[in-house]
């Protein structure tokens, strides 16, 4: 009989998509942050703040997906 | 004698398919990096090259489970010989160089499958294949993939062109190609898991079908180097008929559209891997560069190359299968027709190689998209330019 895990399926969608959209909008925010002020060498602090917290979470997600691929940190 | 020649055979063709597994699929990963020109080609291919070496080491779950689900035990034991699964390899290479011939992204799993399904129906009968099994892991996955990788592509597209004011604001470009280098690498690591060992479990099954190995046995380290290496260097080669597909001809990727596809493809593919629906990564990349199409403006996606890949979707699995039939009925029959099949397969991967060399695509030209690589489009750009001149004469 073939079955379709379609709660799997709706988990995998929807874990996608928000992690998706949180990453690409948080490093967009961040390039919009970094784009404020005359020039590079002016920036307002706090956008430049901003930016790093906004780059802070990008980088976590970029290393939960390691520990994801590597089966090592996860014991599977 | 006979038996040994049939392993060796089979461990040789096994390590052919892993490399035009590697060289097909660079794409993937890299075809939307190459095209922004956030990474030179050639550095690239080398990134893509390394992190699947590394993949390769990191795990032998898949290889382990491969085979075993979609195969059924025969009666005596395991239900496919060495001999069978050289026939599906065969044919899974054969059919991986035609679709890079035409410059499609097609799945290599679906290739490696078809080819195995055929040759266990000729040495075993229908029965032999899971059936419930192939259409829950393989088929429906691959149907889905494309969608979600899509949709997810195209919001996250919309978003980025949307706060940063069309990727305007100062120092965008350059920001998404930064992006875009990390989240390409995160997809090559991804595909070095998994699809190295795909081929390390058919050498696998193909060792214990052949009593080289004890079926308890693990993969062998020595599989799992000659795996690791021949996926990398496949993927060092490049398959720039595919990149240039992929990266150009889909859609003309902008660095911010390369970020979303390249972001959407990893984050479904590690999503979907961890939560347990198996989704294909040739499908979901794709999808997701169809995505970053439609997320910026809908006209610039190239709906006939869409088509035609699709297309090869659809025939990847029973062409390879039919292939895959045809060279076990002929290689099941005696260690003769096992030497013609060997043959005729070299010949023909030697002559698809010969026939790619009269529009080599390269390293060099591989962003070059002119009006005779477009094809179907060049054509309705010359009948529009005809009508227009026709219009002209008139008036």
């Amino acid at each position: 009989m073939i079955r379709i895990d379609w709660a799997a399926f709706w988990l995998v969608l929807v874990a996608s998509l928000a992690a998706s959209v949180v990453i690409v909008a948080f490093y967009s925010v961040a390039l919009r942050l970094l784009s404020l002020g005359a020039d590079a060498r002016r920036r307002p602090p706090a956008a430049v703040a901003g930016a790093i917290v906004c780059l802070a979470v990008c980088g976590a997600a970029v290393l939960y997906g390691i520990y994801l691929v590597v089966p090592l940190f996860h014991g599977r | 004698m006979d038996a040994l020649v049939t392993v060796v055979l089979v461990i040789v063709i096994a390590l052919v398919f892993d490399f035009t597994n590697g060289f097909h699929d660079t794409a993937n990963a890299m075809a939307t990096s190459v095209a922004t020109g956030a990474l030179t080609p050639r550095v690239a291919v080398l990134i893509s090259a390394v992190l699947n070496l590394v993949g390769a080491f990191l795990s032998t779950e898949v290889a382990k489970t491969i085979a075993s689900g979609i195969i059924e035990d025969g009666r005596n034991g395991l239900g496919i010989t060495p001999t069978l699964i050289f026939a599906g390899l065969v044919a899974a290479v054969l059919w991986n160089l035609l679709t890079w011939y035409f410059g499609l992204p097609s799945s290599s799993t679906h290739a490696l499958f078809g080819g195995l399904i055929g040759a266990a129906i000729i040495g075993g009968g229908f029965d032999t294949v899971n059936w419930a099994t192939l259409v829950s892991s393989v088929v429906l996955p691959a149907v889905f993939s494309p969608f979600v990788a899509g949709l997810i592509a195209v919001v996250a597209t919309f978003a980025a062109y949307k706060i940063t004011k069309q990727a305007m604001v100062r120092g965008s470009q350059t920001g998404f190609r930064h992006a875009q280098t990390v989240s390409a690498s995160l997809v090559s690591l991804a595909h070095g898991t998994n699809d190295a060992q795909k081929t390390m479990g058919v050498v696998t099954l193909a060792l214990i079908a052949g009593h080289v190995l004890d079926a308890k046995a693990g993969v062998p380290w020595w599989v799992v180097l000659m795996c690791g290496l021949a996926i990398a260097i496949g993927t060092y080669t490049g398959g720039w008929r595919i990149i240039r597909t992929v990266g150009k001809r889909i859609t003309d990727v902008q660095p911010a559209q390369g970020f979303a596809a390249e972001t959407s493809a990893a984050a479904t593919i590690l999503a979907s891997s961890a939560l347990g629906f198996p989704l294909s990564t040739t499908q979901v990349t794709s999808g997701s560069v169809i995505g970053a199409g439609v997320g910026r403006r809908l006209a610039s996606v190239h709906w006939n190359v869409v088509g035609r890949i699709a297309t090869g979707w659809i025939f990847t699995l029973p062409a390879a299968a039919v292939v895959g039939a045809l060279a076990a009925a002929l290689a099941g029959w005696n260690i003769a027709g096992l030497v013609i099949v060997a043959v005729l397969g070299a010949a023909g991967m030697v002559g698809l190689f010969l026939l790619a060399r009269r529009t080599p695509v390269t390293r060099e030209n591989v962003n070059d998209v002119d009006e005779h690589d477009r094809g179907a489009d060049a054509a309705d750009a010359a009948g529009g330019a005809e009508t227009a001149a026709a219009g002209r004469g008139a008036a």
